[in-house]
């Protein structure tokens, strides 16, 4: 019992903390005091009994903004590590089966997507289609199907020489069958390692661009719009401002790449 | 006379490997009547298992004609060969790696009766599984909770649950052990006779095809060397080739002795054939007559063999 809970300490670790961060955003909101957005005459307080996490410029208090945020930034991450996931997947393996010259023109596209770096992708593609949620969503979802779409198309290489696959055409499947329904299901494995890294860095890749300004934007609660904000004060001494919400973005980060490099171990035995 | 199920016509199978050529299928004909178990043997790498892939078409032939119940499949799509399946269907050599890890046995026998727009009762599904003899204890089962015979006999049930007329069987009981092959071959003689299906059986072990099959065709580097019924061609074999793959059958009695015929060298690469006799560079035999392509030389009715030795003394012939 005890060797097991060390192998997976990883994984347990990075289970907690995210079942931790899902408990803040589905019921935190709930329990705050204050209106993430509301205003007051209270700027910069530190941290007290009445605001526990202290106060922004805006008189805001920080703990109801950063559990706000956690409700956001998780909801993005979830959403674009499924969307990502789920489109990356059926373009791998639909390619990946059938190969020849849509295997060539595909993979040269997702070539060029990776010659960019995901972030400034993201940036590009956030600034072409406008400030707000969905777009931040579309955008670094479309910067990670890439990841999805190499990986699922590996594997299908490798599955479909398999003697199942034939199997599957013999006894009459029509070939999108045999793609999506016999074969794909068995590629999956390392891409729930990749899905868990992706959640990760579309976190830090949301509030990356909140902290430029760009996507999610002031007043909105978000962990990146307000680490930027806290930025400003790093040098007078407000340190509540960056720090809160600073520590719960790399907690985030950190659980998802716990998690991912658990389950890699776990689906490497 | 009855139709063939299956004909095939100068069948032809190249395969590209970088700038050579691997030849191996080489003009291959051969009819398979309803209801008849014909036997495909020879050593591994003549190409057996490449035409039987011909056959169901997971292969495209480079060349020649396949005719399946009247209608040539040689040059059919993905789409077009779907509707035949249902009729010609095929028993894959790894029993491990040919059932889906995914898919429950009850998924697995479904899956064709849906695809073909047959009945999928449970009925249907268990009456197959009975005649497997696995109950509705294993429908639930995944592969990796079935032992190796098992997973065999799953395989059986999901070529034979749509009531094929022909069955590819590629070497079915190659990766199961001694007291299961037995057991496998009685059970595809059973099935085969409630279900008057045809066999196209490919094996090495020629033990078993002795056990199972009405008709046997020798294969050597793509090529037929000889072909007829199993009593003729394994008691009287008449090409080289034959009488030195079936001198290598192990009895099991060490009282009997029994010349071996031994064939020097090694078996030529399929990349670069020469004209004649495949066994030409081995034969302790070989003559002027084998460096030029041989025809097939009839040695009894039905029994015909592509070697100088089987060619029927001129005067025979004459009267």
């Amino acid at each position: 019992m005890l060797h097991l809970l060390l192998r997976h300490f990883t994984l347990l670790l990075g289970s907690t903390l995210l079942i931790g961060f899902i408990g803040v955003a589905w019921i935190g909101p709930t329990q705050m005091k204050y209106e993430p957005e509301k205003v007051s005459r209270n700027t910069y307080e530190r941290p007290s009994k009445d605001y526990p996490f202290g106060t922004d410029k805006f008189g805001r208090d920080i703990q109801t903004r950063v559990v706000h945020a956690t409700q956001l930034d998780l909801r993005i991450a979830f959403t674009v590590a499924l969307i990502s996931f789920a489109v990356g997947s059926v373009i791998g393996a639909i390619v990946g089966y059938y190969g020849d010259w849509l295997d060539a023109i595909v993979m040269r596209g997702v070539d060029v997507l990776f010659a960019f770096p995901s972030f400034l992708l993201a940036m590009v593609i956030t600034g072409v289609l406008g400030d707000s949620e969905r777009n931040v969503i579309t955008a670094v979802t479309i910067a990670y199907i890439p990841y999805f779409v190499r990986l699922t198309r590996g594997q299908m290489l490798t599955v479909r020489t398999l003697p199942y696959a034939d199997a599957a055409i013999s006894i009459g499947n029509p070939s999108w069958r045999v793609a999506l329904i016999h074969l794909l299901p068995n590629t999956l494995a390392p891409s729930l390692v990749q899905m868990s890294m992706v959640a990760g860095w579309a976190i830090l890749d949301t509030a990356g661009l909140a902290f430029l300004g760009l996507g999610i934007t002031s007043p909105t609660a978000e962990w990146g719009v307000m680490i930027s904000e806290g930025a400003q004060r790093i040098t007078t001494g407000e340190w509540w401002m960056w720090l809160y919400p600073g520590a719960a973005l790399v907690l985030a980060a950190f659980a998802f790449n716990l998690i991912g490099d658990g389950l890699r171990n776990l689906l490497q035995q | 006379m009855t139709e063939p199920i299956l004909r095939v016509e100068h069948l032809v199978k190249h395969f590209r490997e970088g700038r050579h050529t691997i030849h191996a299928v080489n003009d291959v004909s051969f009819e398979v009547y309803p209801g008849e178990a014909v036997a495909v043997v020879g050593e591994s790498g003549s190409g057996k298992s490449t035409m039987a892939r011909c056959i169901i078409r997971l292969e495209r032939p480079t060349a020649g004609r396949i005719v399946f119940n009247g209608e040539d499949i040689t040059h059919h799509s993905a789409r077009q060969m779907r509707p035949a399946r249902r009729m010609l269907q095929m028993v894959f050599q790894d029993t491990h790696e040919s059932l889906n890890p995914l898919f429950s046995v009850r998924r697995i026998l479904r899956e064709p009766l849906i695809l073909h727009g047959l009945n999928h009762d449970k009925t249907q599904i268990l009456g197959a599984l009975e005649k497997v003899k696995l109950d509705q204890n294993h429908l639930g089962r995944r592969p990796h909770q079935l032992s190796g015979g098992q997973k065999q006999r799953v395989g059986m049930a999901r070529a034979m649950i749509t009531r094929p007329q022909f069955v590819v069987l590629d070497e079915p009981t190659a990766s199961l052990d001694m007291s299961l092959r037995l057991q496998t071959l009685n059970l595809l003689r059973e099935l085969q006779r409630e279900l008057n299906m045809a066999y196209l059986f490919i094996s090495h072990d020629l033990s078993t095809v002795r056990h199972l099959c009405d008709r046997v065709l020798v294969m050597y580097l793509g090529r037929i060397v000889e072909a007829g019924r199993v009593e003729d061609v394994f008691d009287h074999p008449r090409h080289v080739y034959t009488q030195a793959l079936l001198s290598a059958i192990p009895i099991p009695d060490p009282t009997i002795q029994r010349q071996r015929l031994l064939l020097s060298g090694e078996t030529p690469s399929t990349r670069q054939l020469k004209p004649g006799c495949g066994l030409q560079d081995r034969c302790p035999h070989v003559s002027a007559e084998c460096r030029v392509p041989i025809p097939f030389y009839k040695v009894s009715d039905g029994h015909v063999a592509a070697c100088r030795l089987a060619k029927p003394p001129i005067i025979e012939e004459k009267l």
